[in-house]
């Protein structure tokens, strides 16, 4: 038993009578011990907490002063020498206080009660202050080594107190400081800087089936707090990860409202060509199905989210087994916490609007160009645009499709939570809305989120809990993605002498005639189709948890997690006298069912050995299916005018098969059974061994291979716990860790490895002069892989996490190697066979090797500022090994015959492959000397001065599909991310820049903007065209339908994506405490804040946030700027 | 020790009974549709018909987006159009003799022809043996597996000379090893496979939800262009004759109109031996839809008479304009009725449309109009590429021209008389010599045929074999070499399978 003593006596009095305010025990009772001469000998857990009102002067016997202050509170007290009491509650603390105290007692007792003012051998004096702000201590224990002599520091941080000679040994200690022993020696003054523990090394990691301290971990684990992911305003807590995890890459794909567009999440790379690159989700120890990038993260608040813990290396992921090759993130949600209910309420509002937006030729300017274009091409001008000054007259300076297309769009988000509980129940409820508009006119989203989390002490031995979310999304979008009718490329194209709306409202758009543009108008796009995408999600698990033995514990957990998603069509018939009018209605919903069950048991076993031996086992059991099911229906085909979205039979009712269609999947179930285990030994808090295995099987694989095996082994070694490093007072923690690990990706279709027909065929016969005559067929359309097998990634990991000059800097770096073997590829089949479906197989290799950073400092600490900088960095190298049996693979672009993106073996996977560029033809010479670009002499149909010269890569004189290469590829050579918080009285500052160096974008936005594709509108780039020999060397000249190709996927368009963006600032006010009493309040903040205020880059297109690296002119991310306030009551 | 069967012990042992339930057999799922494979299919009727209408649906994707390219753009008849550079770069390829191993358009043609070899072979190996078929259905199923495996070798061989041969369904790994076989090889199996499929096949189908499929009468006339091909005059007149004699049993006539033979309402009509079927709606802006797409890329570039704007591909040249006899020199004097149903000429007015003397992709306003179906018909075109309009193979007047030219002018005159005078012409003269009646006939069919996608093939079977350089050469196309008689393997192909070798030159 511990007991901490405090003998007080007179001589180190010196407390100061105010009558008037509330006092400690304590206070009271040193004023006494002066006024009476006495002494009082108590444990410093006797005395109560709060503080009275009492006054010391009015008592003349220091008996009934006792009396009267400590009866009241049931504290007993004795007369044990002349002038010493002792104070104590029950007489079994009275009988150990003096049994404790034993022999010493009485002589120091007498000695010092009758000798008062003489002094002992040696007295030491001093103040203690945290080392870093300087600012004093109180309380801090000091205590003489060996001894139960000792003080604590008063509220000025002093001490005083007598030692028996030079040799003693004063212990000082606080909780939350590093306790340190110092020698007296010859000093009799002393300073002592107290060191803070870092926190962060007793931070609690959730590293699956268990936790650990930050400080016992030996594998790469990246922890987010709540703090950081709530200060974004997103939807997507995905998104609330950017810049904030080395390592981690977070590509936003779209900005579209809600982050339903999808965050793409690579950690530490990719690992698979075919298969999800997505880390797997755990939600409260529930792992969920992969369900790409519109995922649970979206599905409910991020100040919902106690901490994010990304399992990075093998050896921290592989206990997840064939699911983890991506990583997992684990995210724990809040939960109620004992104590007095709390109520929070959390709510901002915001405008965004587009940051960048490209400058397009105003209504002369198209004119001019257009017409160039068109006489280079031998056609006519068109006749509407023949007369220059007549069309600035008429159109000034043209329709501003973008400034059409794009608003400033409102947010706004408010959230509840209540949560509380006593020492045997606790429970947070939260509710949430959010909504925010997008900054493409017609596009919104909003959300509604209700959780539950409960927890519950049924006896000694056994606790439930719970945690449930349900939410319901509604997102009506835009088409804004697609390389065809993406409303934003509609409105780059769109001429500036066209008009949205006829004189009497109707829509117009482009007149093939007259504009030569056929394009749809993207207003009557964004208005009439009315497009919603409704998700239901609701995700929880209850779990019950019994304490068996000492150590011993048995858990149960069940999951279930359903998502429903509805998604409704409907085109109105409403004419238009444009491009393209969309003249019949047309109704289309779909509904998808997505289940999932979750049933895991688990034992846990601590055990502690001879006190540095401390063992932790953990086997589990779990067994998981899930589902995907879906009905589609639709009606259309012109003969339905009614203008109601219905599919009722009795509102419209269908004359054959032609008006409808419909589809159905009964998806098939996929299951997963797994064994797992772990033992984690800790010697003595400085060396650590960690050795975790999994035993998976999935319905998906052959039967031959129906399971797999994902050991991993992990180690660390607190070098800071070692003599040697100890002498080196600079070095406050120093931790080096090594793992090797195994995860998998179970990258296989059901019944993939069994020989099928395709009974999907169809021919017509009987005559159809219409839609009539359809026949289904059957045949095989591709062989099968009886031996099917997941994807198998192992990986080294080697770390240092350091803590130096009192932490106030420290650091954790990770090397890498992963390598992702067995690649599942799809080998083509040689068409001879009949067969054209690629088969998967196993084969082929990836790699990434990388370094994971992140810093963390205090740059300034003192009574008035406190500033903190974060960094992280992340760099990794893909390359592909091998592809196997498997042909290159060719992605990207589906304008483009044959895609934008190629993996072959030796270089990064989907790297942008083209043309390679060799400035502009300046004269019909340099054309004649070069390789034949396209066949025939005529400018108008073929090369002419002003076009693009393309390089001859394989000399064999003429430029076709061969001669396209390697032209860069979208991995950056580094991210990074920057925070600096800085705390000044009442103002909390932070500052987060995140950003990305060395990734390219293929800008294929321009093929629709700098010319040759269509009559459609320029960039104002054109200006700098070639219009003479050596006009321009980059820009070509303009030229209707590009004979040359110029237009083709090149380096042309590859353009250096680096950039620095200001993601977040935010000034938070914290209304003072005085305040806060008088309103009852415990917290009150106002804050504001910026998101995306700059971006630093030489990117020309809309954001160089492109997820895959071509950009089709996607969503481009808002600037908002918002005002929002938290309240605690 | 009575805490052993507390709640406390016995809650987790309940669970912990659960877990013995957890059986390696959770998983085998069972999938709600059985799952059918190669050996459980082929067991009623209607497996046997599913598997004969699989054999067809390559047609439709090769004349979608192989055949034109080859037997019409690649000739003397017409050039690319479009809109220039690199749209449709695969098909300029072809046009300007400059086509590698890694052509898209070939590698349709290979593809398809094989994925109607495995399905046609499935078919002849598999329907004899359903139960309990009967005999009609069996031989109307194996003629038409054998007619279609004719059908596509004879597209694979003509196209690229040696080809692997196989006639039973082969493993993927057999598919990866297998040699090419000698042309003579493969035209013995063409010609048994039709032999065999003219006595299997009915002459006509009573039901109008047949119609469309293989004829007996399609198996003689295939059969008497394959001889004709392979120069063997004697079968391809008696072959042609047989069709001929035999007409009314299969219902052959010509149409009053030559145009009569590409309207909608027209399909499978008297003069139609065989035909791709095809239906609008469904599988939009793709080759392997169940329309056709040369409609849009054919009709004059962006003018709005077609669905989708039309793309103005496969533009006629002056020189097969030229061809059509006229009284004076504007194109307004022609008196070949086969002109206006063929081709758009400038000046050609389709109700408020008047076709230019020039558009994009076509200098002499030139365009071809024979697949023609009107933006007003949503039920023969509905968008998306998607044509209802059937694209002939063989027309009954390619009876009477193959017999016309097999037979000689002796006897063979009378017959191309009767294709000439129904396109408003005077009969050919009498007293041709032999290369002159060959000429005149081969000019015969250049009009009658014009974009039925015979040209290419017809320069290639002269009996001069320069013909088809001397003619291209003539046309501009000055890259033209001898190896052009045969299309490249596809690269693709040949990565797979060590054993196939590379066509001479490429």
């Amino acid at each position: 038993m511990l007991l901490c003593i405090l003998l007080i006596l007179n001589i180190t009095c010196f407390a100061k009578g105010q009558m008037e305010e509330s006092k400690s025990f304590a206070d009271i009772l040193t004023e006494s011990r002066k006024k009476f001469d006495v002494d009082f000998v108590y444990e410093s857990n006797t005395l109560p907490a709060s503080k009275l009102s009492f006054d010391v002067n009015k008592y003349n016997s220091v008996e009934k002063l006792l009396e009267d202050l400590l009866k009241p509170y049931q504290i007993k007290f004795k007369k044990v020498l002349a002038k010493a009491y002792v104070i104590y509650k029950s007489n079994s603390d009275f009988k150990q206080l003096t049994d404790g105290i034993g022999i010493s007692l009485s002589p120091l007792l007498e000695t010092y009660a009758g000798n008062i003012g003489e002094l002992p051998a040696m007295r030491v004096t001093g103040t203690v202050t945290e080392q870093l702000s300087g600012v004093p201590l109180e309380s801090v224990s000091i205590l003489v080594k060996g001894t139960t002599k000792g003080t604590t520091t008063d509220k000025n941080g002093a001490f005083s107190l007598e030692v028996a000679d030079a040799n003693s040994i004063l212990i000082v200690s606080l909780v939350g400081y590093q306790t340190q022993e110092i020698k007296v020696g010859s000093l009799s003054t002393f300073q002592i800087g107290m060191v803070s523990n870092s926190q962060a090394l007793n931070e609690v990691v959730v590293i699956g089936y268990g936790t650990r301290k930050r400080k016992e971990l030996t594998t790469a684990v990246s922890s987010v707090s709540s703090k950081d992911i709530a200060a974004l305003p997103v939807a997507d807590a995905g998104q609330a990860l950017q810049g904030k995890v080395s390592g981690v890459t977070i590509i936003q794909n779209s900005g579209a409202p809600g982050g339903t567009g999808g965050t793409g999440i690579r950690i530490r790379g990719i690992s698979s060509l075919t298969g999800t690159n997505n880390p797997l989700i755990v939600v409260d120890g529930y792992p969920l199905p992969d369900q790409g990038s519109d995922n649970v993260l979206n599905s409910f608040g991020t100040n919902e989210i106690e901490s994010i813990d990304v399992l990075k290396d093998a050896a921290a992921a592989s206990i997840y087994g064939v699911r983890a090759s991506n990583g997992v993130i684990m995210i724990t949600t809040k939960r109620g916490r004992a104590g007095k209910t709390s109520l929070s309420v959390d709510m901002y509002a915001g405008l965004q609007q587009a940051w960048s937006l490209p400058t397009m030729l105003n209504a002369k300017q198209y004119a001019i160009i257009n017409s160039e274009a068109n006489i280079a091409s031998g056609l006519p001008v068109l006749p509407k645009l023949s007369d220059f000054n007549a069309i600035e007259t008429q159109y000034g300076q043209g329709t501003d499709w973008l400034g059409e297309i794009f608003r400033r769009a409102a947010m706004r988000s408010v959230n509840l939570t209540a949560s509380g509980g006593s020492d045997k129940s606790q429970y947070l409820f939260s509710a949430g809305y959010f909504k925010q508009d997008g900054i493409i006119y017609k596009t919104d989203f909003d959300r509604f989120n209700l959780r539950f989390n409960g927890d519950i002490k049924a006896t000694d031995w056994m606790k439930i809990g719970n945690s449930l979310s349900m939410s319901k999304y509604v997102e009506r979008g835009a088409n804004t993605y697609d390389p065809f009718n993406s409303v934003i490329l509609l409105a780059l194209m769109a001429p500036p002498t066209v008009t949205p709306r006829n004189a009497d409202g109707s829509y117009s758009g482009g007149n093939g005639n007259a504009d030569g543009f056929n394009e749809p108008n993207p207003i009557y796009n964004l208005e009439v189709p009315q497009n919603s995408n409704t998700k239901y999600r609701i995700n929880g698990n209850v779990f019950a948890e019994f304490t068996l033995l000492k150590g011993l514990k048995f858990k149960a957990l069940f999951g279930a997690d359903y998502n429903l998603q509805e998604l409704r069509n409907f085109s109105p018939a409403t004419p238009s006298s444009g491009g393209r009018p969309i003249i019949t209605d047309g109704y289309s919903t779909q509904k998808g069912l997505n289940t999932d069950y979750l049933a895991e048991y688990s034992l846990t076993y601590e055990k502690v050995v001879n006190s540095k031996h401390k063992f932790n086992t953990v086997l589990a059991y779990a067994f998981q299916e899930t589902k995907y099911s879906y009905v589609f229906a639709g009606r259309g085909n012109g003969l339905f005018n009614q203008q109601i979205p219905v599919l009722n039979n009795q509102v419209f009712n269908p004359i054959d098969i032609s008006q409808t269609y419909n589809a159905a999947e009964d998806g098939v179930s996929s299951r997963l059974l797994s064994y797992i285990g772990r033992v984690n030994y800790d010697f003595d808090g400085r060396g650590f061994l960690t050795f975790s295995i999994r035993r998976d099987g999935s319905s998906n694989f052959a039967p031959q291979n129906k399971f797999s095996v994902f050991p991993s082994v992990s180690a660390g070694w607190r070098l800071s716990e070692e003599a040697f490093i100890q002498k080196m007072a600079w070095i406050s923690d120093l931790k080096v860790r090594a793992s090797f690990g195994y995860t998998g990706n179970p990258n296989v279709p059901a019944n993939k490895y069994i020989a099928g027909i395709n009974q999907g065929f169809q021919y017509t016969l009987g005559n159809s002069a219409g839609s009539g005559g359809v026949v289904s067929g059957a045949a095989p359309s591709s062989s099968f892989n009886p031996l099917i097998k997941w994807e198998k990634n192992e990986q080294f990991d080697f770390g240092i996490d350091a803590s130096i000059f009192s932490n106030r800097l420290s650091f954790s770096v990770d090397i890498y190697q992963r390598r992702s073997k067995d690649l599942i590829l799809g080998v083509t089949p040689p068409f001879v066979s009949g067969t054209y479906e690629s088969v998967p197989y196993n084969t082929g290799t990836l790699q990434n090797r990388g370094i994971d950073l992140s810093v963390n400092t205090i740059v300034i600490s003192n009574k008035t500022i406190r500033w903190n900088a974060n960094a992280v960095l992340g760099t990794y190298k893909n390359e592909v090994i091998s592809l196997g049996l498997a042909a290159p693979l060719d992605n990207g672009f589906s304008r483009i015959t044959g895609g934008s993106l190629r993996t072959t073996q030796g270089l990064p996977a989907n790297y942008f492959y083209g043309f390679v560029t060799e400035g502009i033809f300046q004269t019909t010479k340099e054309i004649a000397d070069h390789a034949v670009q396209t066949a025939g002499t005529n400018p108008i149909s073929s090369t002419a001065p002003g076009d693009i010269k393309f390089k001859d890569l394989n000399n064999d004189g003429i430029i076709n599909d061969q001669d396209r290469t390697n032209i860069g590829n979208a991995n950056p050579t580094f991210t990074y991310g920057l925070t600096n918080t800085v705390t000044f009285m009442n103002l909390e500052l932070s500052i987060f820049m995140q950003g990305s160096v060395g990734n390219k974008v293929l800008n294929f936005t321009r093929w629709y903007t700098e010319g040759g594709t269509s009559n459609g509108n320029y960039s104002n780039d054109v200006i700098k065209r070639w219009t003479g020999p050596n006009s321009s060397n980059d820009m070509p000249r303009m030229v209707l339908n590009d004979p040359n190709g110029n237009n083709r996927v090149s380096d042309r368009f590859v353009e250096s994506a680096s950039y620095l963006r200001m993601k977040n600032i935010r000034l938070a006010y914290n209304l003072p405490a005085a305040w806060l009493k008088a309103a009852k309040l415990k917290r009150m903040q106002f804050y504001i804040s910026a998101q995306n205020l700059f971006t630093v880059t030489k990117y020309t297109g809309m954001d160089p946030e492109v997820g895959g690296g071509v950009d089709l002119g996607f969503y481009p991310q808002a600037r908002t700027v918002l005002a929002g306030a938290t309240i605690d009551f | 020790m009575n805490k052993i069967f507390s709640a406390k012990t016995l809650l987790p042992a309940l669970a912990a009974i659960c877990l013995v339930q957890c059986k390696e057999k959770l998983l085998v799922v069972d999938p709600t549709i059985p799952i059918i494979t190669v050996d459980n299919y082929y067991k009623d009727d209607a497996a046997a018909i599913a598997a004969v209408n699989a054999t067809y649906t390559p047609l439709s994707a090769i004349y979608n987006g192989a055949a034109w390219h080859l037997g019409d753009i690649m000739s003397d008849d017409a050039d690319l159009g479009g809109g220039g550079g690199g749209d449709g770069l695969e098909t300029a390829e072809l046009d300007n003799f400059s086509v590698t191993s890694f052509n898209p358009v070939i590698n349709t043609m290979w593809a398809q022809c094989y994925y109607g070899v495995l399905r046609s072979n499935l078919v002849v190996e598999r329907v004899p043996a359903v139960p309990g078929i009967s005999d009609a259905l069996k031989n109307k199923c194996v003629g038409e597996g054998k007619f279609l495996r004719a059908l596509y070798y004879y597209h694979l061989v003509r196209v690229f000379g040696d080809v692997p041969l196989y006639t039973k369904v082969i493993t993927a790994e057999e598919s990866s090893s297998i040699a090419r076989s000698p042309k003579a090889d493969v035209y013995t199996q063409i010609i048994a496979d039709l032999k065999d499929a003219e006595t299997l096949l009915p002459g006509t189908y009573n039901l109008l939800a047949d119609k469309g499929r293989a004829t007996a009468g399609a198996a003689k006339g295939l059969l008497a262009s394959v001889y004709l091909w392979l120069g063997d005059k004697t079968n391809a007149a008696s072959k042609a004759k047989e069709v001929i004699d035999n007409r009314t049993v299969y219902g052959y006539e010509l149409w009053t109109e030559y145009g009569d033979n590409f309207k909608l309402e027209n399909e499978n009509g008297k003069e139609s031996l065989f035909e791709v079927q095809y239906r609008s709606g469904g599988g939009q802006w793709s080759d392997f839809g169940a329309g056709h797409k040369l409609n849009t890329f054919f009709a004059p570039r962006a003018q709005d008479i077609v669905q989708s704007s039309g793309y103005g591909w496969n533009v006629p040249t002056k020189d097969f304009a030229d061809q059509y006899e006229k009284t004076g020199a504007a194109y307004s004097t022609i008196i070949d009725k086969r002109s206006k149903p063929s081709i758009w000429i400038p000046g050609d007015v389709f109700g408020s449309y008047t076709q230019p003397a020039q558009l994009v992709g076509s200098p002499n306003g030139f365009n071809v109009k024979k697949y023609f179906v009107p933006v007003a018909n949503a039920q023969g075109d509905n968008g998306g590429w998607t044509c209802a309009l059937n694209i002939p193979i063989m027309r009954y007047s390619e009876v009477l021209l193959i017999y016309a030219e097999a037979a000689g002018a002796a006897m063979g005159k009378p017959f191309a008389d009767q294709v000439r005078a129904r396109a408003g012409l005077a009969a050919l003269p009498n007293g041709l010599n032999e290369s002159q009646y060959l000429e005149a006939v081969y000019k015969e069919r250049r009009l009658e045929f014009g974009f039925e996608m015979h040209r290419w093939f017809d320069l290639l079977r002269h009996p001069d074999p320069t013909y088809f350089l001397t003619v291209m050469r003539a046309a501009g196309k000055n890259n033209i070499q001898a190896k052009h008689r045969y299309m490249p393997l596809p690269q693709g192909e040949r990565d797979k399978n060590s054993s196939l070798t590379q066509n001479e030159g490429y």
